[in-house]
């Protein structure tokens, strides 16, 4: 089965090309998609659905839609709150949200080295510089940034310390 | 369960229909009759069963790369389902499992939902990944016989 790659669909994403030291980070794989992998899943597809499909996970106790406020609630449930700043804090996770008119389209998460991972549809994920990079035609723009406490980097910190 | 013994009973259905494909099976063999039968229905209704199998297996490769590069960055499982390359699969309905079936056993893939459409049927209530649907479909396929 040929997969497509994202060197193919770059021109979605002109910001990425001109301001940020993009690299590929994993193999095409479409076991997975970007809110998955935006709340560290890299096996279900998370997206509401009306639960005929195998292999698609939503919680259920989140209210099901594709308006912005659906995919905010979805981090909410993961305890992620709504912040302002893009720039790495320590001990804080961070993702964004991005949408096209009134829809939302993808998210992309933060890393420990303050660069920002995103899963591009069914080609590979990617390291990007800033969300902002992946503003365009393909995703739309960033609507809502949120953040949670990053518990591995707070035990790993008690275990240093102790 | 009803999801085998349908399946059974369709299988049926298609064993009776390759006894009346044998026998124009001699008359084809010079293959001149394909380009005569170019409507699908016909296709499947006088086409050797080995022939239409070729046909569905190229066909499933055809249409899951095109469906692939046409949905590329998009990560929305709505917008794959209702894809013109994948309804097309979907409505090759019965007889494309087989080969969407084999399609799994080379790599696990979001094909499964292609399985639930032709088949109005999960292959468990259990939250499974990509990869563990794809097993269990390859499994009930095993079951019955298929792959």
């Amino acid at each position: 089965m040929t997969l497509p790659s994202l060197r193919g669909e770059l021109h979605l994403f002109p910001n990425l090309i001109e301001h940020s030291n993009f690299c590929f980070k994993s193999p095409i794989d479409q076991k997975y998609n970007c809110i998955a992998w935006a709340i560290i899943k890299n096996n279900v597809w998370v997206e509401p659905t009306d639960g005929n499909f195998d292999g698609i996970f939503w919680p259920e106790l989140v209210p099901k839609g594709f308006s912005h406020d659906h995919l905010i609630q979805l981090f909410t449930f993961f305890e992620y709150r709504a912040c302002d700043d893009s720039g790495f804090e320590e001990g804080f996770m961070k993702v964004a949200l991005y949408g096209t008119g009134e829809i939302w389209s993808h998210a992309s998460r933060q890393l420990v080295n303050g660069k920002w991972t995103s899963k591009m549809g069914v080609c590979e994920d990617i390291e990007h510089e800033s969300p902002y990079d992946l503003e365009g035609a393909g995703y739309g723009k960033v609507y809502q940034l949120m953040k949670r406490a990053n518990s591995s980097y707070k035990l790993a910190k008690n275990q240093k310390t102790k | 369960m009803a999801l085998i013994s349908g399946y059974h009973q369709s299988l049926e259905r298609n064993v009776k229909t390759e006894v009346v494909l044998d026998k124009i099976k001699m008359d084809s063999r010079n293959g001149s009759f394909l380009k005569d039968y170019i409507n699908i229905e016909q296709l499947r209704a006088y086409t050797p069963a080995t022939t239409y199998d070729v046909y569905l297996e190229t066909k499933l490769r055809q249409l899951t790369s095109k469906l692939f590069s046409e949905i590329s960055v998009n990560s929305a499982a709505r917008d794959i389902v209702q894809n013109k390359q994948f309804k097309e699969i979907v409505a090759y309905g019965e007889a494309i499992v087989p080969h969407i079936l084999n399609s799994l056993k080379r790599e696990p893939s979001i094909l499964i939902w292609a399985l639930n459409s032709i088949l109005k049927s999960k292959i468990s209530n259990k939250p499974l990944s990509i990869q563990e649907a794809s097993n269990e479909w390859i499994k009930w396929g095993k079951n019955i016989h298929l792959v």
